[in-house]
């Protein structure tokens, strides 16, 4: 710690603060432009301008400048005051006065800052600039004339998004932020340059004249998207999201959100969206009240209850609240005595449901988001985390770029996280996950490196027993990877003292399921990797609430129907009764017209959604919910974090939550009410008994988990090959998630349309070129799709994202985690 | 006089690596590797006072002694020779007729400072310059004085030279170790300082041209006499002043640190031109403020012209006339430091462009007494900048308001600048 | 006794050749102040609204009776897509016309406002643009 004095206060602080740190945290405010507390610090603004005891004679950054004992720091006197108006009226010299049309004002430092110091006339008067606006895309609007060069776009886009679509170029009065050959932008949209823009040059084109700033109430909340569980603030008015606003001190991401969760919000006031309960009558979908409705469902479960409730099945998002899903899990298991629920299409989920539930005896992940960075090495399967979990690859980048930290990737694709610097991607063939990190294990068996703690685990030398049988020279020859990268990963995996493995899971990987997790497992129970800080596994949950539902167990416990077979049943006649919270299966689930055709042999089918969905279509029942914007409760993201969602509008037309409907059902039924109100139902769910609903406040917490380990072997398979076909990856686009972003407006706008990438090689075999559209044929179906020539995909493997209903790429997936296509023009 | 930097030269052309070995090339480098301990090289130099010929003059001994021996990892050594100071060419007049003194110089500094790898520079209008650094440094490798194990003495060290992009910001030390990470030329920071963190994160010294090309003489004949070689006792050696403007002969001399600064004009350069008289001089180079005919006998050496108000500098020394409009020529100067301005910080970036357009309208004679109180002011406040391009642009501006407010006050009154 | 009577009449006789202070409304107009503050009007400048939708008329509004919506138009600039003032909350204190920052807005010497339905209060972009 290191003693210095601030406008006469005695503070003490950590030795590598800043005089700025170091007055923040004496609360004293100093002014700043260019500086923002995620980034390394610049010092061009010349606004925190201090006086120093010791330095006396000019005057110290004090954004720049680190502490030193006993220094003696002034952060106003007349020359600094002097100084600091010199910066503004500077400022002001090019800087349009255009606050009235410009969306910046009301949040805009450069004017809170000119009115804080009295700048009302310039001495000084100057040409404006007229740099050319650039209006070309659709989600970032950059206006070069309002710029004041504090360079934060530049900064965040290179040092967290590690995109680096913007420079400063030129020099002098001339210098401006450029993107690569002073072209249009093009880069990922996630607007974090938006984000810290402190005027108006940037802007969020969706956004943009639709409110001021001051007119916005701002209601914190949780994002809807993945599961990483960022925490975001919706600027509403005239009970409309209108945006969502950025402050830097919201959760672990200090506020850092991906493109999806910054523009993705539109969903929630669409005009799409269904505001009346819907009946199928005559063979149409027609508006009815709530109570018509209700009574109809109710009727038929209560039915069903009472002859056959095996004939009834349930599928739930996991995008529902905790609340939600105790709610349906209560009305499906206890009160109409059915076993046949789950969500996630059943595989999504297995990772942590089945897998980790057998290897370390709980249903969630054992380490935290925050253990990435404090992490000496991360194994990431599959390039795909920073796409499926754009923040969580957010804080790799962090992690490598400023902690060092080893970056290793097992991934059937290179992709942005194997382009950070010092990061090796062990590139292997599609599907040999599973013998590839048992390969690992048994190379840290063979040469010892197993951790002393390994011993005490039960399964040991079954595991052990199994991994003699693996063949290192085959796994290389099938997977692709030599032998002396297997050999070098699993030592450096084993003798880092600290290494954490990070599992995406989700729709589109239908190959990270129950085996791969607990092969996982095994290996870092094997190197002793697990309860300790900084170490462990991760499994990314797809959704904002997929930790919540494998932890309320939305899934078959006493051999009931999986998602599959609940599938399977509606097509043979099983199941007569089937209640879709918010799954899309006909576009999510593998094998669309299987699923297309048990929907229509299901005997009733109720769906509950935000809009009329490609599964809605096909319901007798729709009924209209309440998006995460319109309702109160609590999400857990990935790392067991549990969090508070809060209303922030009115509800959407007649539209009501999963809660109050669930609630109704069960009333209906059982003729008794039950509380429907969060904080009773969140006190109820005895996963949580650990968390303080009344304390989750701002931050949430983070529920504990005693991990009871075991090994588990499972052995991998070789994968089946077909000769001449190219192998099809199904997965994550960056701007999407699941198929609510369909919605969402800002992803469409970036990436509108189902497509096809393939690397140039194959690209330049079938002689085709971005945009251009391939046949893409398999065993189950045929599409047209657009072609996306990149550098991603090797050669013989293509990819294709899950999100879209038109042409949706699960009309030709079979499930399994390759599918084999044939590809022509 | 004794030459110290120039006595190898050969009238009109570069000297050969033969030649410059005949005339005692190299000698001390071998004597340094056989005798002479890293710690000791370093000390001899501390003791000779040897002051970087850069601009800032500070003691290149002392800059060396930063670097903290213990610091773990890979230390630079980077020659700057990125010479853009308007009225300065030592480093060109040095480089095109004997690049080998600045080889032996670095090589030497590589040895004091344990530095395995080092980096020549260099300005990209310097091709010749560049070209004979490039022969000299192939040369001394054929003869094995530098690269793998010099002279068998078990230390190795390499030169790189890179002919930049340039501009005048990668003058600056840490913009210019930017420049060659293949960065922006923006400076960074300080603290950490390059001696600590520089290049790549590792230990960083950075030298002038001709502070390095002195240390062959200082290992030779010791630091007295380097001492020794100055006209007044608290200067030490030589010094490379390149004179310009309205001089008879102007030109780069080999002066002894300390000449007073009408020696510099009347005998070496051979006086003012025919129907001129001398007005004023910029000392050191455009960054400095003006000198006036009382300052002609102020000894040119660093503290003696920072007492007189002024800095030696790169002892670019540029003469005007009484025909001059001072004013005019400020505004020249400020002019170009606007344009080489890399545009980081407000001050210089928005300030140097507001300072040339008050001198515009002064010049034009539309100026104010107003206008010139916020030229005062703006002297003082620009000082606040981020590195030292806008306080050195702010120096002619300021000896112009110290010296010759009378002329600028005769432009607003008059209307019109009274040159005209 | 009588002359106070007579100096009575004589007021009553002045007053009687005396233009009249009443005003005959409606069929007389009064004169109204130049800075009367009646009805509002949106002021044009090269045959469009100058307003670019700043909304800081609503903001200062005491009475909140002024709806903006701002829209983009084809040169990407701001303007009132929506601009109504409910009259029936006016109070006419004039901050709007005050908080403009454009001079965008002024207030009319019409006073007239009255009317037969509610919406007719409502005053539209079309019936607040400035008449010439």
């Amino acid at each position: 710690m290191v003693n210095l004095t601030v406008d006469d206060k005695q503070i003490a602080v950590e030795r590598d603060a800043t005089i700025y740190d170091a007055a923040k945290a004496a609360g004293i405010r100093i002014p700043i432009l260019c500086h923002d507390k995620k980034l390394h610090p610049f010092g061009g603004c010349r606004m925190c301008l201090v006086e120093v005891e010791q330095m006396k004679g000019r005057l110290i950054p004090a954004c720049t400048t680190p502490v030193s004992e006993g220094m003696i720091v002034r952060t106003m006197t007349d020359e600094i005051i002097k100084a600091r108006k010199l910066v503004l009226e500077l400022l002001l010299l090019k800087h349009p006065l255009d606050c009235p049309v410009c969306d910046a004002a009301g949040d805009c430092d450069l004017q809170n800052l000119t009115y804080e110091y009295k700048v009302d006339a310039n001495n000084f008067t100057d040409e404006k600039f007229h740099w050319e606006i650039d209006y070309d895309n659709p989600l970032i609007e950059r206006d070069q004339n309002r710029c004041i060069h504090c360079g934060k776009c530049a900064r965040i886009c290179d040092e967290i998004v590690s995109y680096g679509a913007y420079s400063f170029v030129n020099r002098g009065i001339e210098a401006k932020i450029g993107t690569p050959f002073d072209g249009k932008l093009d880069c990922e949209y996630c607007g974090s340059c938006i984000s810290v823009c402190p005027v108006g040059a940037l802007i969020a084109k969706p956004f943009k004249f639709k409110a001021r700033w001051w007119a916005l109430n701002k209601v914190k909340s949780v994002c809807s998207y993945c599961g990483t569980g960022c925490q975001l603030t919706l600027g509403v008015k005239d009970d409309k999201v209108l945006t969502t606003i950025y402050d830097e001190d919201q959760g672990f991401h200090n506020g850092q959100l991906c493109g999806r969760g910054r523009f993705g919000y539109q969903f929630v006031n669409s005009d799409e969206r269904l505001t009346t309960p819907l009946v199928r009558k005559n063979g149409t979908l027609q508006p009815v009240g709530w109570d018509e409705a209700l009574e109809l469902i109710s009727t038929k479960l209560q039915e069903a209850r009472k002859n056959d409730p095996s004939a009834v099945a349930a599928l739930a998002t996991p995008r529902l609240t905790n609340e939600e899903l105790f709610l349906f899990r209560k009305l499906f298991k206890d009160v109409v005595g059915t076993d046949s629920i789950d969500h996630s299409a059943g595989y999504a989920h297995e990772a942590l449901t089945a897998g980790l539930k057998e290897s370390f005896g709980i249903t969630a992940s054992p380490s935290q988001i925050v253990d990435i960075q404090k992490s000496d090495l991360l194994l990431v399967i599959k390039t795909d985390a920073y796409e499926t979990h754009p923040v969580i690859g957010f804080e790799i980048n962090l992690g490598v770029k400023r902690k060092g930290v080893d970056l290793r990737i097992i991934s059937d694709k290179t992709g942005k996280l194997a382009k950070l610097p010092k990061a090796v991607n062990y590139l292997h063939k599609p599907g040999c996950e599973l013998l590839l990190v048992n390969a690992l294990a048994k190379v840290i068996v063979d040469e010892n490196l197993a951790a002393e703690s390994a011993a005490a685990i039960t399964g040991l030398d079954a595991y052990k027993g199994m991994l003699a049988g693996v063949d290192l020279n085959q796994v290389a020859a099938v997977t692709g990877v030599s032998l002396e990268s297997i050999r070098e990963l699993a030592t450096a995996y084993a003798k880092a003292e600290k290494a954490l493995i990070l599992l995406p899971i989700g729709l589109g990987y239908p190959g990270h399921g129950k085996e791969l997790a607990q092969a996982l497992s095994n290996l870092a129970l094997l190197a002793g990797k697990i309860g300790q800080e900084g170490s462990g596994l991760l499994v990314l949950g797809e959704k904002n609430n997929s930790q919540g539902a494998a932890d309320l167990a939305i899934h078959p416990t006493a051999g009931g129907r999986d998602a599959a077979a609940i599938i399977d049943g509606c097509a043979s006649g099983a199941v007569k009764i089937l209640y879709i919270a918010g799954e899309n299966p006909v576009v999510a689930y593998p094998d669309r017209a299987k699923v297309e055709k048990a929907l229509d042999n299901a005997g009733f089918v109720v769906v509950l959604d935000l809009f009329l969905t490609d599964s809605a279509k096909r319901a007798d029942v729709v009924l209209p919910v309440k998006s995460f914007a319109e309702k109160c409760g609590t999400f857990t993201s990935v790392g067991r974090h549990v969090q508070r969602i809060r209303k922030a509008i009115k509800a959407v037309g007649e539209s009501r939550s999963d809660r109050e409907v669930l609630a109704d059902i069960i009333a209906r039924l059982t003729g008794e009410g039950v509380a429907a109100d969060s904080a009773t139902l969140f006190k109820q769910i005895g996963c949580y008994s650990g968390v303080n609903y009344d304390a989750l406040g701002d931050a949430g917490a983070i529920y504990p988990v005693n991990v009871s380990p075991k090994f588990v072997p499972v052995v991998g398979s070789v994968p089946a090959t077909e000769e001449g076909k190219y192998a099809l990856l199904t997965g994550s686009a960056l701007y999407h998630c699941g198929t609510m972003s369909l919605s969402g407006v800002g992803p469409m706008l970036v990436c509108p349309e189902q497509y096809i990438e393939l690397g140039r090689v194959d690209a330049g075999k079938l002689g085709v070129n971005d945009g251009d559209r391939l046949k893409v044929r398999s065993a189950s179906g045929e599409l047209s799709l657009a072609v996306k020539v990149g550098l991603r995909m090797p050669e013989g493997v293509v990819f294709s994202p899950y999100h879209f209903a038109d042409a949706s790429i699960n009309s030709i997936t079979s499930g399994k985690s390759v599918t084999w296509v044939s590809l022509s023009k | 006089m004794e030459q110290v930097l120039f006595r190898h030269n050969r009238p009109g052309r570069c000297v050969t690596i033969s030649e410059y070995r005949a005339g005692g090339g190299f000698l001390p480098l071998e004597k340094a590797l056989r005798e002479m301990s890293p710690d000791q090289v370093q000390q001899r130099v501390i003791d000779s006072g040897l002051r970087g010929r850069g601009g800032a003059g500070f003691p290149t001994g002392k800059k060396w002694s930063f670097v903290p021996r213990d610091l773990p990892g890979p230390r630079w050594l980077i020659c700057n020779c990125d010479e853009m100071e308007p009225g300065t060419y030592k480093d060109r007049v040095l480089l095109e007729a004997n690049p080998y003194l600045l080889v032996e110089g670095m090589i030497l500094a590589c040895y004091a400072l344990g530095v395995e790898h080092s980096f020549i520079f260099i300005r990209r209008g310097y091709e010749t310059a560049a070209t004979n650094l490039a022969r000299a440094i192939a040369e001394a490798r054929g003869a094995g004085l530098l690269g793998e194990n010099i002279l068998a003495s078990g230390f190795s060290c390499d030169i790189d030279v890179h002919l930049s992009a340039g501009r005048y910001i990668c003058g600056e030390e840490t913009a210019l170790m930017n420049a060659l990470e293949g960065r922006r030329a923006n400076p960074r920071a300080k603290p950490p300082f390059p001696a600590i963190k520089g290049l790549w994160g590792g230990a960083t010294v950075v030298n002038n041209v001709e502070s390095l090309a002195n240390i062959p003489f200082i290992i030779a004949e010791g630091a007295d006499r380097f001492r020794s070689l100055a006209r007044i006792p608290e200067a030490s050696g030589m010094k490379l002043f390149c004179v310009s403007g309205h001089v008879r002969s102007p030109g780069c001399h080999e002066l002894p640190l300390g000449i007073p600064l009408s020696e510099i004009i009347d005998d070496a350069c051979g006086g003012m031109r025919e129907g001129s008289s001398f007005k004023a001089c910029l000392p050191g180079g455009a960054s400095t403020p003006y000198f006036t005919p009382e300052h002609l006998s102020v000894p040119m050496d660093f503290d003696a012209v920072a007492r007189a108000g002024s800095r030696l500098g790169t002892g670019g020394v540029v003469v005007f006339d009484q025909n001059t409009c001072m004013v005019r020529a400020t505004l020249n100067l400020v002019r170009f430091y606007a344009r080489e301005s890399c545009g980081w910080c407000t001050p210089c970036r928005e300030g140097l462009p507001y300072v040339v357009r008050l001198l515009e309208e002064i010049e034009a004679g539309r100026g104010s007494l107003e206008q010139v109180a916020l030229l005062q002011e703006h002297v003082r406040l620009l000082n606040h900048a981020f590195c030292a391009l806008a306080p050195g642009a702010m120096g002619p501006v300021d000896g112009l308001l110290r010296h010759f407010e009378e002329e600028v006050v005769e432009h607003v009154i008059r209307g019109r600048c009274p040159f005209n | 006794m009588i002359v106070p009577l007579i100096k009575g009449l004589q007021i009553t006789l002045k007053h009687l050749f005396k233009k009249p202070i009443t005003l005959m409304y409606p069929e007389e107009k009064p004169d109204v102040a130049p800075n009367f503050r009646g009805l509002h009007a949106l002021k044009v400048s090269h045959n469009k609204a100058k307003c670019v939708a700043c909304y800081l008329c609503p903001t200062v509004c005491p009475a909140k009776c002024i709806t903006v919506e701002a829209g983009e138009d084809a040169n990407h600039d701001k303007y009132a897509a929506k601009y109504e003032i409910d009259m029936l909350r006016c109070i006419f204190c004039g901050y709007c016309v005050e908080a403009c920052p454009v001079d965008a807005l002024g207030m009319t010497q019409t006073f007239e406002l009255a009317n037969y339905k509610r919406s007719d209060f409502v005053f539209t972009k079309e019936r607040l643009l400035e008449k010439k």
